[in-house]
């Protein structure tokens, strides 16, 4: 029930409709809808039964509903945040690479790029199954399993938990090349998907910089 | 001192001793290979019937500069727990690339990964119990820094939340010194007294890889 570091009931409501709503406004139902619930209004006002008025108006909530619902199957899960910051390594020390943050970009320098990021669930979100995904010539693998209670499997980059007792947990990324940049190039990605849905919860460009 | 480096490691065969003896790849030979059951030192020692695959490798590392060196080092793969530990007297500058070479050698048949994937909290509990904490470096949003001095948070809030960058410890046992350090996702033991590694290794093996 209540896990630590729980978000406050409107904080997490606000989380997931920020996010269906930055998900909703970018699917094609939503251009439909846009484009075919005035197309309906304006042409309820040239009939000139008020019945059939209304009839074509009424027309517009089961596109509606049907819209918003496929928004929601397509956006899903919405009850998990995840952030990262890249970082590189200054005189030994690590320190996070804000610039690349900024871009959305993991820089590749040398053998190893660590991710530093927190994942959150919204307050009424027990679980979570997600994938670590990345393209084929660059690797991806967690240096430290966030919690005992988690399950990680690193042969299909899976990290999970049924029931959790802590809402908000740090993740390290280990993100690393497979061949030199001849071989592989320089623009690869990673993503972290959903388990179950394959939905992107966050995706990075990754760029190979060593010479 | 002999420097042993673990990280986890999975075999997808349970004749793993037939599949390394012989085998060479790239810059590495396999000199020797044997297995033991291990010997108890612990109490409650979670892994005491675990067979214990151990060998000797030849490494040939390349220098730009020099003729190279010809570098053994002994590995062992710890059946029970996963464990995958390399011990040279040396320091070579990247036991990523013999790991994944001696992988390779033994035909696909061991998979040694980059990190851990150790429980963090689990982790922490491990370090926390040794006699001397000589560093331990968390990460605060991809910034470095020690455990007591995160900015506006309590030292007892870092502890088991924290995602550890470094650490530092010093175990004493039986008036032996055993000095441990993880970076980097893997471990370093370094001792002068014989069954130090050992004694270490099945400490953390109860602390932090048993379910």
């Amino acid at each position: 029930m209540g896990a630590e570091h729980d978000t406050s009931i409107l904080s997490s409501i606000r989380v997931v409709l920020l996010g269906y709503i930055d998900h909703f406004t970018n699917t094609n139902a939503y251009y439909l809808v846009s484009l075919v619930v005035p197309v309906l209004i304006g042409i309820s006002g040239l009939l000139r039964d008020t019945q059939n008025q209304w009839a074509v108006r009424a027309l517009s909530v089961p596109i509606l509903i049907i819209a918003l619902v496929q928004g929601y199957r397509s956006g899903r899960p919405f009850g998990i945040k995840i952030s990262c910051t890249p970082t590189h390594l200054v005189s030994g020390k690590r320190e996070p690479d804000k610039p690349s943050e900024s871009r959305n970009n993991i820089l590749i320098q040398n053998n190893s790029t660590k991710i530093h990021g927190e994942i959150q669930l919204i307050r009424f979100n027990n679980s979570f199954d997600i994938r670590f995904d990345s393209s084929s010539e660059i690797g991806v693998e967690l240096e430290t399993k966030p919690r005992s209670e988690h399950s990680y499997d690193p042969e299909s980059n899976r990290l999970s938990c049924a029931d959790v007792s802590e809402r908000r947990f740090p993740i390290k990324l280990d993100v690393y090349p497979q061949g030199s940049v001849q071989a592989a190039g320089r623009y690869h990605s990673m993503t972290i998907r959903d388990s179950k849905t394959g939905h992107i919860l966050t995706d990075f460009e990754v760029i190979d910089v060593r010479t | 001192m002999a420097e042993t480096n673990l990280r986890k490691a999975s075999a997808s065969t349970d004749r793993l001793e037939d599949s390394l003896r012989g085998g060479s790849q790239g810059q590495v030979s396999i000199d020797s290979v044997s297995s033991r059951t291990v010997e108890p030192m612990v109490k409650q020692y979670p892994f005491a019937t675990q067979e214990i695959i151990q060998g000797r490798l030849i490494y040939e590392e390349e220098s730009e500069y020099t003729a190279g060196r010809t570098i053994p080092i002994d590995f062992e793969f710890r059946t029970g727990s996963s464990l995958f530990l390399t011990e040279v007297q040396t320091d070579i500058s990247s036991i990523d690339s013999v790991a994944t070479q001696l992988a390779e050698a033994a035909s696909s048949d061991l998979k040694v990964y980059r990190n851990l994937h150790a429980p963090e909290d689990a982790l922490w509990d491990f370090l926390l119990t040794a006699d001397r904490i000589l560093e331990i470096t968390v990460l605060d949003e991809g910034q470095e820094v020690p455990y007591n001095e995160v900015d506006g948070v309590d030292q007892e809030e870092v502890v088991r939340e924290y995602a550890i960058e470094n650490a530092s410890v010093g175990f004493v046992e039986d008036g032996h010194e055993i000095f441990v350090e993880y970076r980097g996702g893997s471990l370093q033991v370094e001792t002068d007294w014989e069954q130090g590694r050992e004694y270490i290794i099945q400490i953390f093996e109860r602390e932090v890889l048993s379910e």
